[in-house]
């Protein structure tokens, strides 16, 4: 590389030089990735919701899954540190979860058994008090005391259903569980009755439960008594039987669940380090279970590790082109949190340890299998949720005078109107960006549809058919409508500047510092005529208004700060006629649902969305070597190319399989 | 027989995990240690003061020395609530940001307040940053409390226009802010409760180790680019032994945070939310586990609806624009004046009650507390005559109980005198003169320090 370097100084053509754009080479996992990934590590059936209580990270522009805006803080770290601990901790502690994560360490559930004991039955001997409702009251110092016959040796659980008053002191009754005499557990019981527990190792035979009461007091204005319901004991059937597994098994199971952590195989350094630390377990852990303490601190430092909190890129090998291609571990995981959010599957796996990713084709073979799962759905639904700003639009408000008809619980309402309409789009029908923009139906219920001038029955979304000369697309639907508005007026800058930035990606100057604010709204002009006033020719907002943005925001002139269809704005007809000048030259509307088309036609939006697209699957910003490609995707969507197909094809370029820098 | 740490964990079907036990939360901060504290409580949307023909509801009506009584003459002003603590408060008029925004005034002026610095034309508009690293950072790795690190505490919703704009560690290096006062406590004390914390200290050692030997060998690989390196870097010097905090809150704020978990965003708790961070922000400094901190409250371009006398008053943003609108053109907001001059007041109640809970634990005149806004005034979006209201001392440093009108001097100069003032030196042991952008003039307020 040092020589295609020097070589490459001395050229005046740069055919040598790097070809694509430079891409981070660690990316922090997002709050969803992690949960995804912990949740598949450990074959848990739902998500731990862990990350709820992470530190977020800042809201910015672009793609929350932007690498350089994903740090580690102290408080991050120690949010991850409690987190590993926990799970760790939840992964040796029930049986079933063991099994699944340590298959290397079979074993035998513990013993099966259940016995409660209420404490009104004879079973149960109250040292003094008497009945009081279902249970029994101890009315000073004293115990309760049954005694359990055991068939088998092992882990139990001891509950006690206890409550208490206190003595006008707010101290309110203490208690003691002991198992043969010796305490187990203790402390200080609520006034509703609360279930206690502590777990207590039993060997076969007679046992003798007790639960003490040891604070009576009794004065005036005060009686602290203490109050059980029942007492029971549970065989900790769900706890780990005895282990047989030694070394040998610990090493196998931490190559395994490693790889799986770090997405690819450990180094013989990282494996010995590991274990060395599982055999630290017995010593740092101490809870009589060996193995299982080496499994919970190998587990606890995987989850906490950078090559498991990162998806990295390391390779450093150029080929024959001067382009770095990377591994088949890198790309497996480079894919699955593309088109998953989450940490490849087995077979991602296998594709990558039989070195089966390492062509255009077999990556385009392992993206067609996963746009099939249910995880590349959640993908897609993210990242038109984050284009459209969907997560805004609990914000949405009106003024009930202009909209008696708006009701919050549209915001919602709208938001899972996009998901099914680009659900649809992408994976029910298989269509391309043109009908992204184009699609005369949406998805409505009872709340939604007479925004559409239509009626609908119960809270379901359906699918219904629009007036295909009013409505077509996500930009004539009632979100986008309704949130680039204010509460009576729609926003026309808002709405043009989203459709220059984010559907054309134009490049709009910066606003000026400290603009100033339309003024007042005046009877006998429209809310065009008192934008352009503000904004139009002669005005500081001359240029990139008048040519840019109020062109395209007027043309949704038609659709009033709800997201209805409008024919007078202030009394007067609605002007949404415009034109603007794009890369190809001019256009020309007469009407919203014109415009949309002519964007849903131009080249620029084909190109800007496979765009976004890339900057999504790369965790960056875009850069002026990623142009041949979204020149290259942006024709071929122009020309047709599924949403599915377009995904495809990101995922398989070289821009995703390879790198440039050294 | 043996007794496991595994207590209350075990058996259990779903994934709840143990919550932690509530015994032994009781204890009582530990008198004061003496050093000062820094702490900023950001309000948004400016204050009720003269502007754009609109009438003085904000400061007391003389400048010169301040007292309960001097306040309470001037019942009709929002600073008039402060009256109880009139001899430690430093009011200050006159105090502009230096630098324009870039499309958002409020994106703006959240991005200077506490840095003095540029606001990034990349990003821009509301998404916009703060080209330097701010007071309450400085001010925290200059000593070692919380492992030089400040609270970074938010109040306000999720998922929004303009979220935290406070606080930097650097040039558009924003800090996060935690919403959720139950789990900032948590991180302070470390541990949940009723753990052995000898056996999790080792292994938390043994694994600590373990991840920095690892990210130490990736920081040292040469592929990586300056940007991969840095948040290695930041990563690789979060990994430590964390202070625990040596003190509790009482059962009662325990069980008040615990009940308002996840719930941390919405309106009608707001100044709820804010009274629990501000009282961990006063445990903190007593028991001396910081030196530094922030409380923003609010989004960017605060749009909480507060509950006032019980009654539910619009959206802040709003009322600071007169009219139902985040825009230029809504229906006016009749009393939307007095509207905001009662959230002036509601504010200043706060603030007092961050002055109440220091002046509890003894500690009020030992560090500065200050109550600080993006804007000078809602309508114009103005970024002179910002005010900054400061409560304490820092032991004497500063030269409390005035109300000073500076007719127009750049903040800078305060971020200076509070950082003087709570005692942080130049190695050459002078004071600190050039804090934030270098083209100001530096130096600090004349007749602050003492």
């Amino acid at each position: 590389m040092f020589l295609l370097l020097m070589a490459c100084n001395g050229c005046a053509e740069s055919s040598l030089s790097p070809q694509l754009e430079s891409s981070p080479r660690v990316v922090r996992l997002t709050h969803t990735q992690w949960e995804n990934s912990v949740q598949d590590l450990l074959s848990l059936e739902q998500e731990t919701s862990l990350s709820e209580r992470f530190l977020g990270d800042p809201l910015t522009e672009g793609f929350e899954n932007e690498a350089s805006k994903l740090q580690v803080s102290p408080e991050l770290f120690q949010d991850y540190q409690r987190a590993a601990e926990a799970l760790a901790l939840l992964t040796v502690s029930d049986l079933d979860r063991y099994s699944a994560v340590v298959p290397q360490d079979p074993r035998v559930a513990g013993v099966d058994f259940e016995q409660r004991l209420e404490a009104e039955d004879s079973a149960v001997t109250g040292s003094n008090g008497d009945y009081s409702g279902d249970g029994w009251l101890l009315w000073s110092d004293g115990s309760f005391t049954a005694t359990v016959t055991l068939l088998e040796q092992g882990d139990y659980l001891m509950e006690a259903a206890l409550a208490g008053s206190d003595c006008g002191d707010g101290v309110y009754a203490t208690f003691e569980m002991r198992a043969d005499g010796e305490a187990i557990a203790s402390g200080e019981t609520l006034p509703a009755t609360t279930v206690f527990s502590a777990e207590v190792e039993l060997s076969a035979g007679d046992h003798e439960l007790q639960v003490v009461f040891d604070n009576d007091c009794w004065v005036d204005g005060g009686d602290r008594n203490l109050y059980m319901d029942w007492m029971q004991l549970t065989g900790a059937g769900g706890v780990l039987g005895e282990s047989q597994a030694g070394q040998e098994q610990a090493l196998a199971w931490i190559e395994d669940i490693g790889a799986r952590a770090f997405r690819r195989p450990l180094t013989n350094n990282e494996a010995m380090v590991l274990l060395d630390l599982f055999e630290q377990g017995p010593e740092l852990g101490g809870s009589g279970d060996d193995f299982a303490d080496g499994v919970e601190l190998v587990l606890s430092t995987l989850l906490q590790s950078p090559h498991f909190l990162y998806r990295m890129e390391l390779s450093q090998t150029p080929n024959d082109a001067g382009l770095v291609p990377l591994n088949g571990w890198e790309v497996a995981s480079k894919l699955s949190y593309a088109l998953w959010n989450t940490m490849p599957d087995r077979e991602l796996f296998a594709a990558a340890d039989a070195g089966e990713l390492g062509t255009a084709d077999q990556v385009r073979a392992q993206a067609w299998r996963m746009l099939e799962d249910e995880r590349a759905h959640a993908v897609v639904q993210d990242f038109h949720g984050q284009l459209m700003g969907t997560g805004n639009y609990g914000n949405i408000y009106k003024d009930p005078e202009d909209f008696p008809a708006y009701d919050p619980v549209l915001n919602e309402t709208m938001r899972l109107e996009v998901e099914a309409f680009v659900e649809e789009v992408v994976f029910g029908e298989e269509a391309g960006v043109y009908s992204l923009f184009t699609a005369p139906y949406t998805f409505v219920n009872q709340d939604l549809a007479p925004i559409y001038g239509l009626s609908a029955a119960g809270s379901e979304l359906q699918r219904v058919d629009l007036d295909p000369t009013q409505r077509g697309g996500l930009l004539l639907q009632s979100g986008f409508l309704a949130s680039h508005a204010d509460s009576t007026t729609p926003s026309s800058i808002h709405r043009g500047v989203f459709v220059d930035l984010e559907v054309l990606c134009l490049d709009l100057p910066d606003p000026p510092a400290n603009v100033t604010g339309l003024p007042a709204r005046e009877p006998g002009a429209t809310n065009r005529e008192r934008v352009e006033q503000h904004t139009g020719e002669g005005t500081c907002g001359g240029t990139c208004h008048q040519e840019m943005i109020n062109p395209a925001g007027f043309a949704f002139e038609g659709y009033d700060a709800l997201g209805q269809v409008r024919e007078l704005d202030n009394g007067f007809p609605v002007d949404a006629s415009g034109s603007m000048t794009l890369s190809e030259g001019a256009i020309a509307w007469a009407t919203g649902r014109e415009f949309v088309q002519l964007l849903a036609e131009h080249p620029d939006t084909h190109r800007c969305y496979a765009g976004h697209w890339l900057s999504y699957v790369q965790a960056r910003k875009l850069g002026e070597l990623d142009d041949p490609l979204l020149d290259r995707l942006g024709a071929e969507s122009e020309q047709g190319l599924p949403i599915r197909e377009l995904l495809v094809e990101l995922v398989s370029s070289d821009s995703f399989r390879m790198r440039v820098d050294p | 027989m043996k007794t496991s740490r595994r207590l209350f964990l075990t058996g259990t079907a779903g994934l709840t995990l143990g919550l932690p036990l509530l015994e032994g939360l009781n204890g009582e901060a530990r008198a004061a240690e003496g050093d000062p504290f820094l702490f900023f409580v950001r309000q948004g949307n400016g204050v009720s003061q003269a502007d754009e023909g609109e009438p003085e509801g904000f400061w007391p009506r003389n400048e010169g020395e301040l007292s309960q009584e001097v306040l309470e003459q001037d019942s009709d002003r929002v600073l008039s609530e402060l009256s109880p603590y009139g001899r430690s408060i430093t009011a200050i008029k006159g105090l502009s940001y230096a630098f324009s925004s870039n499309g958002c005034g409020h994106s703006g002026g959240g991005n200077q307040c506490l840095t003095a610095n540029e606001v990034s034309d990349d990003p821009s508009g509301q998404a916009s940053l703060a080209m330097g690293e701010s007071v309450d950072n400085f001010v925290a790795r200059s000593f070692s409390e919380n492992g030089g690190e400040p609270l970074t505490l938010y109040t306000g919703p999720r998922g929004g226009y303009l979220e935290e704009v406070l606080s930097y560690r650097g040039s558009k290096d924003i800090r996060p802010a935690e919403d959720d006062p139950w789990t900032a406590y948590q991180r302070m004390l470390g541990v949940d409760e009723g753990v052995d914390l000898e056996g999790l200290d080792l292994r938390r050692q043994s694994i600590n180790d373990v991840l920095s030997e690892q990210l130490d060998s990736l920081i040292a690989s040469p592929q990586l680019s300056s940007a991969d390196v840095a948040r290695l870097t930041l990563h690789r010097e979060s990994i430590r032994d964390f202070e625990r905090l040596s003190c509790r809150v009482s059962e009662e704020q325990a069980l008040a945070m615990q009940d308002g978990v996840g719930l941390s965003t919405l309106d009608d708790r707001r100044m709820l939310v804010a009274r629990q961070h501000l009282d961990l922000m006063a445990l903190a400094a007593a028991c001396g586990f910081v030196r530094s901190g922030t409380l923003q409250i609010g989004d960017g371009n605060d749009g909480t609806e507060y509950t006032i006398d019980g009654q539910r008053l619009p959206n802040f943003h709003w009322i600071s624009h007169r009219i139902y609108s985040d825009g230029d053109e809504g229906e006016t907001i009749v009393g939307a004046y007095d509207m905001h001059q009662a959230i002036d007041r509601l504010y200043a109640q706060t603030f007092m009650h961050l002055l109440d809970r220091l002046n509890e634990h003894g500690i009020l005149d030992q560090g500065i507390s200050v109550w600080c806004n993006d804007l000078g005034a809602g309508v114009s979006h103005s970024y002179n005559n910002v005010p900054f209201v400061l409560a304490g001392s820092a032991g004497g440093a500063l030269r409390a109980g005035q109300f000073l009108d500076l007719g127009g001097v750049y903040h800078n100069k305060l971020m200076n005198t509070l950082i003087s003032a709570v005692g942080v030196r130049t190695e050459s042991g002078g004071l600190v003169e050039d804090f934030g952008h270098s083209s100001l003039d530096g130096g600090v307020l004349d007749g602050l320090l003492s």
